[in-house]
């Protein structure tokens, strides 16, 4: 499935759409809408799909005890994943690191450990203990050639793999962390990114990235 | 929905807290099986509900962190989910009643590669041609056929744009008999 312009469609946005609706702009607005609806085939759909979106939630049939009981069942089951998510700025000569674990969804400062060479930054290292195991992430910049070199260490040493992805998309697997650490392919600066780690086929935590580069 | 409660839910959504997925689904239930009987009334609808929260669930609820903005914004994201999901069981569904061979379908797929230029060039045409004839009707008209064709009854019209059942038949009947002079003229010219 692709979900990137899932909800980007036309020259309207959905907020200007459902103001539209509700009626809530004024009489020019409210004209140059009505314009584009009759002339721009996707904002159209889009608005079709507002208003029936707001009927059916007000008029459909509420969900059974069971059905609901089975989706909370499948949240349970996804919530025991550990997950950490990290927030990584490098602004000019300064880095802030934070972390949001999954049950505390505030944000903390954490440990940071990062050199300068020059007016260059050098290479920024994370360890954190996710699921009883502590690990380090590595992020050696390259500013010529603007990305990151990714290695993963675990202090257990055991035969994990890790699956990295980029935007959504699959990027590299190492397929075991006690013979390789370093990812081959760099990073870019910018940018959503997450760990999954397996042990035996089943994904034991999951840490999620994201890199924000000011240069 | 106001802004404070969305967030909130959102929030909540992506940290698994039950209570937010409890409000979620209680909330956006209607709308998801609203949806699919529309789009699929042959399918088992609690089936392909199940499929779409799943969707939302799966891989440490990746596809809600991709959304950005508030609740319309949602509404689009949540709706183009369903749409996937939906069409997704229909093919499967279509897939085993049809028993498809397996050669015809690689002919297919070897067609639709060598044409898609000219397919995509004729859906562009056809695109300006609608937009050409839509640019000439009433927003209400284009609302009532619009409605009409995703399935909708006219009482069900009726309530979600706010008019009469009566206003619903006639701007249907005279939906019909612009468009086909708009067509008459189009093809005299």
């Amino acid at each position: 499935m692709n979900e990137e312009n899932l909800y980007s469609r036309g020259k309207l946005s959905a907020e200007d759409l459902h103001l539209f609706i509700k009626g809530e702009l004024g009489d020019d607005r409210m004209r140059e809408i009505e314009l584009i609806l009759k002339t721009s085939i996707d904002d159209f759909k889009q608005y079709i799909s507002i208003k029936e979106s707001l009927y059916l939630m007000k008029k459909g049939l509420k969900p059974s005890l069971h059905f609901k009981n089975s989706i909370l069942g499948l949240v349970k089951k996804q919530s025991s994943i550990p997950h950490i998510q990290l927030l990584i700025k490098v602004i000019k000569d300064s880095i802030s690191i934070s972390s949001s674990d999954q049950e505390i969804l505030e944000f903390q400062g954490i440990m940071t450990d990062f050199a300068f060479r020059g007016s260059e930054p050098g290479p920024i290292s994370v360890t954190r203990k996710v699921n009883g195991n502590e690990v380090t992430l590595s992020f050696t910049p390259n500013m010529e050639s603007e990305n990151y070199l990714l290695e993963v260490t675990l202090l257990k040493e055991e035969e994990i793999s890790a699956l990295l992805l980029v935007e959504g998309e699959e990027w590299e697997i190492i397929r075991d962390l006690s013979k390789k650490s370093l990812f081959e392919n760099p990073l870019p600066l910018h940018g959503s990114m997450e760990l999954i780690f397996k042990k035996r086929g089943e994904i034991q935590y999951t840490i999620g990235i994201v890199l924000h580069n000011d240069k | 929905m106001n802004p404070e409660d969305f967030s909130n839910m959102m929030s909540g959504l992506l940290s698994g807290n039950e209570n937010s997925w409890s409000f979620f689904i209680d909330s956006f239930y209607p709308l998801i099986r609203g949806k699919i009987s529309k789009m699929a009334p042959h399918l088992d609808v609690d089936d392909t509900a199940q499929e779409v929260y799943m969707q939302l669930i799966n891989n440490d609820y990746r596809a809600l962190r991709k959304v950005e903005g508030g609740f319309p914004a949602f509404l689009n994201f949540l709706i183009a989910v369903i749409e996937n999901v939906a069409k997704s069981q229909i093919a499967k569904h279509s897939r085993f009643s049809q028993k498809i061979d397996h050669q015809k379908d690689i002919e297919t797929n070897l067609e639709d590669k060598r044409y898609s230029i000219e397919i995509e060039f004729f859906r562009k045409e056809e695109e300006g041609f609608f937009t050409h004839i839509i640019s000439q009707l009433d927003l209400t008209y284009l609302e009532v056929m619009q409605l009409r064709s995703k399935g909708y009854k006219a009482r069900e019209i009726a309530e979600i744009l706010k008019i009469s059942q009566n206003t619903v038949l006639t701007k249907m009947r005279r939906g019909k008999e612009k468009i086909k002079k708009i067509l008459d003229s189009e093809i005299k010219s």
